[in-house]
């Protein structure tokens, strides 16, 4: 069933609207977030797909307001989270929403825990923090909590040190943490990345169980599309800082709009098929600090790289088909009537595209 | 049944632990340490090993103490601070197997506050209730004279505040075992009772340049920015000025006392400190399990010198052992320069000043024996934050 992203507000929880962010280095001014706009409804799990340094992550981080302040800082837009800006909220008002409303998890286990602390330690501050209880108390929540990450003999690991631990019962820890103040979304920021196949596989069994369960919902961010078509609900494109293309999961699978996404789809191995080599999407993410004019995709595009318009006016991302939205000139029912006809006036006639 | 055995030995390695298994590698570690503890246990005991106040002796067929009447206000507080601070050190050591880890923290938060309050209201009792009193009589004339029998002197029966000119500037000899000085004073007592003098001062200024250094250097490395860049600025003033002449001046401003000499070295030491926190913040700031510290909405304070200030405090450590040989030395060289404690206080520095003697003749004795003590307690200091470098230092250690 095709869930509209943009559109559906009687259950959204988090609403990010027209977001930018801005990084200000020595080289320049990066534009690490343009214009990004999504919703995540309750108890879903949207995941933010797209290559190294295309700005999901910072987007995420932006939603709790972590992201490095200086160089970093929200320019524009609004994060909307049960109808209140965070964007504009206060320094108490966020610490309160932290970890005890919006929780993360981060993509490294290894280094996400004190190495100083027991993680019960750990897990009780954040306890303590957000709840009312305190010393005894805290502490069997904790272990309660290592229990349904399914920690075996949780009171025995309570006491130990992050050092103590493989990864997958780190990156465990790390979800009994977040998950210890009941938040209503959390965000996952490549929670498997870091890990073997195997642990991957139940990591995120663990957290899909766990969203069932407490009713969550989960932005995970990510560029295995292996992981989001066993997780998502819906799902975000993102390519050089913008959304290219957003959809329902079963929709983005079976019927990529924008060619980004279609190439990504295409470079994955498939089981079955006997094929030479993997297709890849030929060239690289472009330097944020020197994006291309026009359409960001263009140069790596197979349709878009020769063509004027691709080069010089960049396409907004606008609903296509219900539910769906791409931004892309060559998406069917993308232009309007008078784009396409001025486009032909323009430049002649419109590329043929096959497939 | 074995589980539960287990359950109680097998808590965890803390960090604290494996440095210090490192640090006790060392051979060179270990006799510096050792070395430091002994000079630790003559300050305190100073008054039993030197002094002319008999421990036991009759006089007129009666049994007195002479030596325990004569302690100070001082001595006591020296002696109950000792005994405490011993105490909370045990205490953290049973902690660590009695003591339900998930209790821990407010167990040893409990501990701390009742031992706090027991030393410093006995600290408070003791000088108020102690008056002064000053028992000039000489018992050594009185066992020679035989008037009184039995005494028991400590090892250096001599007093650092009692003068002889009858023996002043000797050498070396079967009763006075490091000489005397000027005026007469048993060079070994003097050096005995100095020791208590450099150890405070080393302790007391590190700790209060320590303290300052971490609470700037923290603020600047985590907030960074215009904050970092106004502050360091300022840092660099102070580090600009050569300390030592800025203490020899403000020392000359204010009384000679050994407080003012601690907190004139405290508050113009600290500038290395704050630099290293500072680098150090720069490093955490950007760590992962800082971020998901904040991610979980834990304050700025948790944040600073919970989560960051532990693992970035080993540089102020190392730096606080080589600190605390640096204000030593100061201490000593003000007080050869006269503008440290003033005598009859003794001090290591304001001995070796005597060296050059009152009629110009070289005393070597009096320039060797202190000169030897300020060398080698400065040498144990830096050896032992050599070795606690090396023992912190993650490349040295195994990848856990």
């Amino acid at each position: 069933m095709a869930e509209t992203i943009l559109m559906n507000d009687n259950d959204v929880l988090l609403s990010i609207r027209d977001l930018s962010v801005t990084f200000h280095t020595d080289e320049g001014l990066v534009r690490a977030v343009n214009g990004v706009s999504y919703d995540v409804c309750a108890g879903k799990t949207l995941a933010v797909v797209g290559e190294s340094g295309c700005g999901k992550s910072v987007t995420a981080l932006s939603v709790l307001r972590l992201i490095p302040d200086p160089p970093g800082k929200i320019a524009g837009g609004e994060i909307l989270f049960r109808g209140t800006d965070l964007v504009t909220a206060d320094e108490k008002y966020m610490q309160s929403i932290r970890g005890n409303e919006i929780a993360m998890i981060f993509q490294e286990p290894m280094t996400s825990l004190n190495p100083v602390y027991t993680v019960g330690d750990q897990i009780v501050e954040a306890i303590e923090q957000h709840q009312d209880k305190k010393g005894p108390a805290a502490w069997s929540h904790a272990v309660e909590m290592l229990k349904q990450v399914g920690i075996a003999d949780p009171e025995q690991r309570v006491m130990e040190y992050p050092h103590q631990m493989s990864g997958g019962m780190r990156q465990r820890v790390i979800i009994a943490m977040s998950l210890s103040c009941d938040p209503s979304l959390i965000i996952a920021d490549e929670p498997t990345t870091a890990l073997d196949v195997t642990i991957q596989a139940q990591i995120l069994e663990l957290l899909r169980d766990l969203q069932k369960k407490n009713n969550m919902s989960v932005v995970l961010i990510t560029h295995d599309l292996g992981v989001v078509a066993e997780n998502a609900d819906d799902v975000v494109v993102m390519y050089a800082s913008r959304i290219v293309e957003t959809g329902d999961v079963a929709g983005i699978f079976d019927d990529p709009l924008h060619p980004y996404t279609q190439g990504l789809l295409r470079s994955l191995p498939r089981v079955g098929s006997v094929q030479e080599r993997l297709e890849v999407i030929g060239g690289t993410v472009p330097d944020p600090l020197a994006f291309p004019d026009g359409c960001k995709f263009h140069p790596r595009c197979p349709i878009g790289s020769d063509e004027p318009r691709c080069m010089t006016v960049e396409p907004e991302l606008r609903e296509v088909k219900p539910g769906r939205c791409s931004a892309c000139w060559y998406t069917p029912g993308y232009e309007t009537k008078e784009e396409f006809e001025l486009y032909e006036t323009k430049y002649g006639k419109h590329k043929e595209i096959s497939g | 049944m074995s589980k539960t055995i287990k359950q109680h030995t097998d808590w965890g390695v803390s960090y604290g632990e494996m440095v210090s298994r490192e640090f006790f590698k060392n051979r060179l570690n270990v006799v510096s340490l050792v070395f430091i503890i002994f000079l630790f246990a003559i300050a305190v005991f100073a008054p039993f090993i030197a002094n002319d106040k008999p421990l036991v002796i009759r006089i007129d067929g009666e049994l007195t103490f002479p030596l325990l009447r004569n302690l100070n206000a001082v001595d006591y507080s020296v002696f109950l601070a000792a005994i405490v601070g011993l105490f909370q050190i045990w205490l953290i050591r049973r902690n660590k197997k009695r003591v339900n880890p998930t209790r821990r923290g407010e167990v040893l938060s409990r501990q701390i506050m009742i031992n706090a309050f027991v030393l410093v209201a006995g600290i408070v009792f003791i000088f108020v209730s102690l008056d002064k009193r000053l028992d000039a009589t000489n018992y050594k004339r009185m066992v020679e004279s035989k008037k009184a029998t039995g005494a028991v002197f400590p090892l250096v029966p001599f007093g650092f505040e009692r003068t002889d000119l009858a023996v002043r500037e000797q050498g070396p000899s079967a009763e006075h075992w490091l000489g005397t000085d000027d005026v007469g004073a048993d060079v070994l007592c003097r050096l005995i009772h100095g020791s208590r003098i450099s150890l405070s001062v080393g302790f007391v200024a590190v700790g209060i340049s320590s303290v300052i250094g971490v609470f700037i250097g923290a603020i600047l490395g985590y907030f960074g920015g215009k904050v970092d860049f106004i502050g360091m600025r300022f840092v660099e003033i102070m580090m600009a000025i050569p300390t030592f002449f800025l203490i020899i001046t403000i020392v000359a401003f204010f009384p000679r006392s050994l407080l003012n000499i601690m907190i004139i070295i405290g508050v113009t030491k600290w500038t290395g400190d704050a630099r290293f926190i500072r680098a150090e913040f720069f490093r955490l700031r950007g760590q992962d399990f800082v971020q998901a510290a904040r991610a979980l909405g834990l304050p700025l304070r948790s944040l600073l010198f919970r989560h960051m200030l532990p693992n970035g405090i080993a540089p102020v450590l190392v730096n606080a052992t080589f600190g605390i040989a640096g204000a030593i030395f100061i201490e000593a060289a003000l007080s050869f320069l006269g503008f440290g404690v003033a005598p009859p206080t003794p001090s290591w520095g304001q001995m070796l000043s005597l060296g050059v003697g009152t009629t110009g003749r070289f005393l070597w004795w009096l320039s060797l024996f202190p000169g030897l003590a300020i060398f080698l307690t400065v040498t144990a200091y830096n050896l032992v934050g050599e070795g606690l470098r090396d023992a912190i230092d993650p490349r040295l250690r195994k990848a856990a």
